[in-house]
C-alpha cells in the first residue's frame, strides 16, 4: 500500500511501485501532473516503497 | 533515467523538448529559456522599469523570481479581489516573496477602490465574474503602471493558457481576438505596453520551477476557475500532447508566425478606441468606460436607495 496525497487529498493504492503505475490508476497522465517523492521529483524509472511519502500536483486536469 | 546535460541521475522528462534532465539542469535551462523567449520577441530590456501583475500563483511567482534572477528591474502589484480567507492566505505568499526578492510591491483592495468585492460586483451588474475579474485587473493594472511609471506590465501566462485561449478563438472564429492574441502589446496612447515571458513555456515546466526553487506561491484555485469552459480545452490539449509532444508549441510558434494575417482585424477595432472616457480618461470606444459604467449605475442604484 502506498499512501498519496494528491493535491490536497490523501488516498491510499495498493502495490503501485512506479510512477506510470499509479498515473494509470488515478487516470492522469504525464503531461498534466507533476510526482514528488520524498519532496523530489520522481523519475518514471524509479521505484516507490510504501514509506515513501508521494505527492501528485495536477493542473488542467481536475474533472477527472 | 540520465541527465542529458550534466549526464548525472535525471528525473525529468521534457518529451516536448525530447530532454531527459536532473533537477539543477533544469532551473538552467529553464532561466535560460525564458531569457531567450525575452530577447527573441524583444519584449523588454534590462534598463526598462517593469511591473508583474501576481495572483500568487506557481506562474506569475515564479516568474517575478526568475526576472530577478536574471536581473530586471521588476515589482510586482496584486489586486486583491475579496475572496476571504484564501485572498489572505495568497497575500501572506505574495508578502513573503517580496521580502526575499527585496522588490517592491503594490496591493489595490478591489472593495476599497469600488466599494464591491468581485462575488458582489457580479451581483449586482449580472455578469459573468471572469469577465469582471478581467476588466478590473486590465483598468487597474494599467492605472498603476501609467501613474508609477512603469514600461511594461508583465503576465505570467504559460503556452498552456495561451493555446488554449488560441484555441478557444479559432473554434469561434474570433478574427479581431486572434490579431490581438501576442506575447507583445506594444503601448499605444493611454495603454502601457503589455508582454508574456512565458508564451513559450508549458504549465509543467512552470510549476517545475516553482516546486525545484522552493517559491512560496498559493496553491488554491480562484474559487470561479472550476466553472471556466477553457477547462475542458486545456484537458484535450494534454491528450494531444500525451500522443504529439510538442503539438501545442508548434500550434503556438506557427500561429505568432502567422498572426499578421488576423491584424488588420484588431486594427478595425482599435479605430474606434478614439475617445477618452469623461471620468477617469480611459481609453474608449463610448463616452464612459466600461467601469466607470458599472460604478455610475452602482452610484444612482445607492442614491435612489433600490
Amino acid at each position: 500500500m502506498v499512501k498519496i496525497k494528491l493535491n490536497s487529498k490523501e488516498i491510499i493504492l495498493e502495490n503501485k511501485k512506479s510512477l506510470l503505475s499509479i498515473l494509470k490508476d488515478l487516470n492522469l497522465i504525464e503531461e498534466c501532473s507533476i510526482v514528488l517523492k520524498n519532496g523530489k521529483i520522481l523519475s518514471c524509472d524509479e521505484k516507490i516503497n510504501e514509506d515513501d511519502e508521494i505527492e501528485i500536483l495536477t493542473f488542467g486536469w481536475e474533472k477527472l | 533515467m540520465k541527465c542529458h546535460i550534466c549526464k548525472g541521475k535525471g528525473s525529468i522528462e521534457l518529451k516536448h523538448h525530447n530532454l531527459k534532465i536532473c533537477e539543477e539542469c533544469f532551473l538552467i535551462f529553464f532561466k535560460k529559456k525564458v531569457e531567450k523567449t525575452i530577447k527573441k520577441l524583444k519584449l523588454f530590456e534590462r534598463d526598462e522599469r517593469l511591473l508583474l501583475a501576481l495572483s500568487g500563483g506557481k506562474d506569475s511567482m515564479g516568474l517575478w523570481h526568475i526576472l530577478s534572477e536574471l536581473n530586471y528591474n521588476v515589482d510586482g502589484l496584486h489586486i486583491d479581489m475579496g475572496f476571504g480567507e484564501l485572498s489572505v492566505k495568497t497575500k501572506e505568499k505574495i508578502e513573503e516573496l517580496s521580502k526575499i526578492l527585496n522588490k517592491k510591491l503594490y496591493i489595490i483592495n478591489l472593495k476599497e477602490e469600488i466599494g464591491y468585492d468581485l462575488k458582489e460586483l457580479s451581483k449586482f451588474t449580472k455578469r459573468v465574474p471572469c469577465s469582471l475579474c478581467g476588466l478590473v485587473k486590465r483598468y487597474f493594472m494599467n492605472e498603476i503602471a501609467l501613474k508609477e511609471n512603469y514600461s511594461a506590465i508583465i503576465t505570467g501566462h504559460n503556452l498552456d493558457d495561451e493555446a488554449t485561449t488560441l484555441l478557444k478563438n479559432v473554434l469561434r472564429w474570433e478574427l479581431a481576438y486572434l490579431g490581438r492574441q501576442t506575447p507583445l502589446l506594444e503601448k499605444m496612447d493611454g495603454f502601457v505596453k503589455k508582454v508574456k515571458p512565458y508564451i513559450f513555456c508549458y504549465e509543467k515546466e512552470t510549476l517545475l520551477y516553482a516546486i525545484i526553487s522552493k517559491i512560496p506561491y498559493s496553491k488554491d484555485s480562484c474559487p470561479y476557475s472550476l466553472n471556466s469552459k477553457n477547462k475542458n480545452l486545456k484537458m484535450a490539449f494534454h491528450i494531444l500532447e500525451h500522443t504529439s509532444p510538442g503539438i501545442k508549441l508548434n500550434f503556438m510558434k506557427l500561429f505568432l508566425k502567422n498572426r499578421d494575417f488576423f491584424v488588420p482585424f484588431r486594427e478595425r477595432e482599435l479605430k474606434d478606441l478614439v475617445k477618452r472616457c469623461i471620468y477617469c480618461g480611459y481609453p474608449t470606444d463610448r463616452e464612459i468606460c466600461a467601469l466607470c459604467t458599472i460604478l455610475e449605475r452602482s452610484k444612482n442604484e445607492i442614491s435612489t436607495g433600490k
